[in-house]
This record gives structure tokens, C-alpha cells and sequence, in this order.
């Protein structure tokens, strides 16, 4: 069931929000105006339920409240904090940082709380099928090559967290806003202009950052799991020329695992899940600076053999 | 020449000459270049490696690719010296 915008704001202060998320459902708790904003304009796609009115389990119950140190003068400015099951596991943020925190938070959760999938620090889209699987460390131009991907056809699963399936080696899907800092911003609102941008989070420790709203068929199908085709390490360059170049197997399956959250955790798993994903994808690593050049390579992709 | 013990269970994959290890005693993962197949071989046989044996029965084999592997295994907490 969806609810309509007017009623956001007051689940959001009840009991609650709760958003079917792929693999998860979230309860979202917050009396922040910039919450309602981020939750009504990134996740209008998603159905929103009462947290009264559901009958399954709730994964995450999540809360971002504004907070005010005890002993700060009447001047200093409120503050943010993201509480799971009423526990906060970070320290406050100013509080026009709201909109981010919740982001970085429900990340959080999924990559700290859960063992069900190998989960990979990726991002991970899908075209024809296949899912293309980016892990790449900040400032590496991931985002921003996702944010436009997900313009040229190709269905987002996730922008943040890549969840394998133990069994299967499929992707799980977990389509949320793509997070988007600093320059990035103005490439993709200049590039794309009918992108939906969240609300702004200045001066966050990561810079500026936005996120913007997934496509809503990446909404919609969030719950089609999809084979791992290829597995490509992006790198951003200033005026580098497009390289685009095998990357060798094993090399690969060490920088996958040095990526993955919770690799050492799942022991011999994680090592024969890697294993498999690596041995059916095709490897590559990815110098760019040109975003054509960059949409024109991934659209070339042929499915792996 | 030495004989050597696993002391560590292992899982491994070989792409070309590019293998990669995971030592599940330690829980941790290595890639190395150039291993010479019958060490993994000798591994999934549960065997003690001969260096002497080895050396015999397989003549093609480079003999210092096979003691710098062991020495590699060695420091990797995978085979122990228990014989000189």
C-alpha cells in the first residue's frame, strides 16, 4: 500500500514509516522536516506502509532525532543523530547534515548487521540481464558513472552495497538514492536535467553531498535478482584518455575481498561465493574522464562467456 | 632437502599462472604467482611434501620455483619444516 505525501509527515512522527527496500524493510522514524523531504521525494516509487499496519517483520527501526548537548550555550546549533533500535551507533551532526545521515545510517544497517548475502562496497547495475559490478573506492567516480548509467537504460541495484546471494551468486537488489558529492552535482543536474536531486547536505565531512531520486522501474523491479556479468574497476581521471583493459582473475577476487564488509566474517563462504562470482564474470579495470565515451563502453558490453 | 607438513586447511583457485589461497585456519587470503601445480596437487592428496621426492620424480620441474613456493608456503603459516 502507498501513502500519499500529507500522511508522511505524520507517520514519520508516529510510528512510523516503514519502506520495503529489496531484500529489507526499514521503519523510519523521524520529526525532522528534512527527513519528510528526503522520504517524499526520493521514495515516492516505494511502498510506504504504517508500521501499525504491517504484518511482517520489520528489519531496521531506524530514528534520526534532533539532539542538543546538555552543556552547549543557548547559541550552538542543534544537532542530528541516527539511532538503530534506539541505539546510536555515531556521534551527532549538524543538523542540515539530517538529510545525509539517514542515508549513510540505513547504509549502515545493511553492511554492518548483515550476514544473509557477501556483501560488496559496489556498486552494481543491470542491463540484457547481466549486472556489472563496480567496486571502487571513494572519489573514484562511481557515483557519478552510476547516476548516469541509470539514465541510459541500465537498471539500478544498488549504488553503495552489492549483496550476493550465498547460494546462488545473484545480486540481490537494494535500489536507493544514488549519493552524489561536490562537482558530481552539477555534471549530473547539467547532463540530465529531469533527475530528481534530494535535499542538499552541505559541509558534511565528504563535502556536499545530494542524492538523487533511483528511476522508478529500478523501484519496481527491485525484487528480480540478477546474475553477476562483469565485475569493472572505475577510475575517474582528469582529462585521462577512456582506457578500458582486462583485469586478471585472481587480482580481481583480492580486490573484491578487500572491498567486502563482511568477507572475514562469512570465512570459507565468502571465499567460494567470491570465488564463483569471479570465475563467471569478465574482469576489467577503467580509466575515464569523458562520460559519453564512458556510456558508449558499458553499452558495448558483451554478455560474458 | 626437507619434508614439509600442511599445517593450515586450505582452499585455492588458479587462474593462469595467478593462484589464489585462502587459508581457512587464519581466515586469510593470498595470491601468488607461479605455483607450481603439484604443490597443489600434493595439498588436495593431504600429503606431506618431499622436497627430495619432488625433486625425483618430477625433473621438469624448476627446483628453485619449488623452494621458493615452499619458502612462500612457509611464511604463509601453510606447511611447516618438519625434517631436514
Amino acid at each position: 500500500m502507498k501513502i500519499n505525501n500529507r500522511d508522511i509527515r505524520h507517520t514519520l512522527k508516529s510510528s512510523g514509516l516503514v519502506l520495503d527496500i529489496g531484500f529489507f524493510k526499514f521503519n523510519i522514524c523521524s520529526s525532522l522536516q528534512s527527513i519528510e523531504e528526503t522520504i517524499s521525494t526520493l521514495y515516492c516509487d516505494y511502498v510506504h506502509t504504517e508500521y501499525d499496519n504491517v504484518e511482517e517483520l520489520v528489519d531496521f527501526h531506524v530514528q534520526v532525532r534532533q539532539v542538543k548537548q546538555i552543556l552547549s550555550p543557548p547559541f550552538f546549533n542543534s544537532q542530528a543523530q541516527f539511532f538503530l533500535d534506539n541505539t546510536a551507533p555515531f556521534t551527532p551532526l549538524p543538523i542540515q547534515h539530517a538529510p545525509a545521515i539517514i542515508e549513510w545510517g540505513m547504509n549502515w544497517c545493511v553492511s554492518s548487521q548483515i550476514n544473509t548475502h557477501l556483501i560488496i562496497h559496489a556498486a552494481v547495475m543491470e542491463k540484457n540481464g547481466f549486472a556489472v559490478v563496480m567496486p571502487a573506492p571513494p572519489g573514484s567516480g562511481k557515483s557519478t558513472l552510476t547516476a548516469s548509467l541509470i539514465q541510459e537504460g541500465w537498471r539500478l541495484l544498488s549504488d553503495e552495497l552489492t549483496l550476493i546471494q550465498l547460494d546462488t551468486y545473484q545480486v540481490s537488489p537494494f535500489p536507493r538514492p544514488v549519493s552524489l558529492k561536490n562537482e558530481s552535482i552539477s555534471v549530473i543536474k547539467n547532463r540530465y536535467p529531469d533527475v530528481v536531486f534530494g535535499p542538499v547536505s552541505s559541509d558534511t565531512a565528504k563535502g556536499t553531498v545530494c542524492h538523487i531520486r533511483p528511476p522508478t522501474l529500478s523501484v519496481k523491479n527491485q525484487h528480480i535478482d540478477c546474475p553477476i556479468g562483469w565485475i569493472i574497476f572505475p577510475k575517474y581521471q582528469v582529462d585521462a584518455e577512456t582506457e578500458f583493459l582486462p583485469f586478471g582473475k585472481a587480482q580481481t577476487l583480492m580486490n573484491v575481498a578487500e572491498n567486502c564488509f563482511n568477507y572475514s566474517v562469512l570465512g570459507q563462504l565468502g571465499f567460494d561465493v567470491l570465488k564463483n562470482v569471479v570465475d563467471r564474470a569478465d574482469c576489467y579495470q577503467f580509466k575515464y574522464s569523458n562520460l559519453d565515451e564512458a556510456v558508449s563502453i558499458f553499452s558495448k558490453l558483451e554478455p560474458p562467456k | 632437502m626437507a619434508i614439509y607438513r600442511w599445517i593450515s586447511e586450505i582452499s585455492y583457485v588458479k587462474w593462469g599462472v595467478s593462484s589464489v589461497i585462502y587459508n581457512a585456519s587464519s581466515g586469510n587470503t593470498y595470491l601468488v604467482e607461479n605455483i607450481p601445480s603439484i604443490m597443489m596437487e600434493k595439498y588436495s592428496a593431504n600429503c606431506c611434501f618431499n622436497e627430495k621426492e619432488i625433486f625425483q620424480n618430477y625433473t621438469a620441474i624448476d627446483e628453485q620455483l619449488i623452494t621458493d613456493s615452499l619458502n612462500s608456503f612457509v611464511k604463509m603459516d601453510l606447511l611447516e619444516k618438519v625434517e631436514d
